[in-house]
């Protein structure tokens, strides 16, 4: 079983420690919920590369070999998820969803209906609406984008960590399986991103 | 000194013309051939309305990036036109999303395009 430290580092056999604050923007006061990616890098260095940088990047990150990395403290949040996130109840339990908004909301166009969709949903809290970057924690699993449609295949190595990786999530923040969302589930990304993951 | 200034700004706008111009010169023909959608209740034909010159224009304003940068910072809506393109005399087949991010593939080689001063292209009409 792995501990956390005070500085919000998992202190585990199998979780090498490589943070980067420059990926750490404010506190991340609870944790609700896992949100699993890809980064679309074709290895793990491209990925520390980019974070040395800062901007986006996500708590921890699965090498194609298995190799788990801790890039940042989970007391701290990342911008992992996105700006706009997708309506729980529309996608989940549609007669949960106040009909009458949804229905003009929907027949927006497009763009317009994504922000008011979004609006609508950070009204709301977890878990009746999809995690954001401030209650979540993101696994990034290196892959890179192929086409439209697809990302590279996920190893069964990285699956087998992202497993133990989420299982020891799953104890320290009390969360189950219905907590962990591949990204293109909560915002509007491609659905290639993660399709290959799999956990209990 | 103030001569160097002028002769940098100077360099610095004839280098941007010139890169304005890479595509400019070398895009014609652009026709928009088919409509997709991967959610048809929610991204409709309006979304992504564009006529052939628009199409042309989305690709002239749109900046090249990498992939990433479209995985990281945009919106990947379900639902796009898609048509041909002549690039420097071949030709090749473009995309364009109602989230205004796009690609031109040449062959086995994709190109991918995001812009963020397009919105009157997609407006509904």
């Amino acid at each position: 079983m792995s501990t956390i430290n005070k500085d919000g580092m998992l202190i585990d056999k199998k979780v090498n420690l490589r943070r980067f604050q420059s990926i750490e923007h404010g506190v991340l006061s609870g944790v609700h919920a896992i949100v699993v990616h890809q980064t679309d890098s074709p290895t793990a260095q491209h990925t520390f590369n980019g974070y040395k940088a800062g901007g986006n990047g996500a708590h921890f990150l699965i090498d194609k070999n298995g190799l788990i990395y801790q890039t940042a403290s989970i007391h701290k949040r990342c911008y992992h998820v996105g700006r706009l996130i997708k309506s729980k109840c529309l996608t989940i339990n549609k007669n949960s969803c106040n009909s009458a908004s949804m229905a003009k909301m929907l027949a927006m166009s497009w763009t317009n209906q994504i922000k008011e969709l979004n609006a609508n949903e950070r009204a709301k809290t977890y878990p009746h609406r999809y995690p954001v970057n401030s209650d979540s924690i993101g696994i990034e699993l290196v892959g890179k984008h192929i086409n439209k449609k697809t990302y590279e295949t996920i190893s069964a190595q990285q699956n087998i960590s992202l497993q133990y990786l989420i299982s020891e999530l799953y104890s320290h923040f009390s969360l189950t399986s219905k907590d962990v969302y591949k990204h293109p589930e909560v915002s509007y990304k491609n659905p290639g991103e993660a399709s290959t993951a799999v956990w209990k | 000194m103030n001569t160097k200034l002028i002769v940098f700004v100077v360099s610095l706008f004839l280098i941007s013309c010139a890169y304005t111009n890479v595509l400019s010169n070398n895009i014609t023909d652009v026709y928009v051939a088919d409509f997709g959608s991967e959610d048809i209740k929610r991204c409709r034909p309006s979304d992504v309305d564009l006529s052939n010159s628009e199409a042309k224009e989305f690709f002239l304003r749109a900046k090249n990036v990498d992939y990433k940068v479209i995985h990281d910072h945009y919106n990947y809506a379900p639902c796009y036109i898609e048509g041909t393109l002549k690039y420097k005399s071949k030709i090749c087949e473009w995309e364009i999303r109602a989230g205004a991010t796009g690609h031109i593939k040449c062959g086995e080689d994709t190109k991918y395009y995001v812009c963020d001063t397009c919105e009157d292209l997609f407006k509904t009409k």
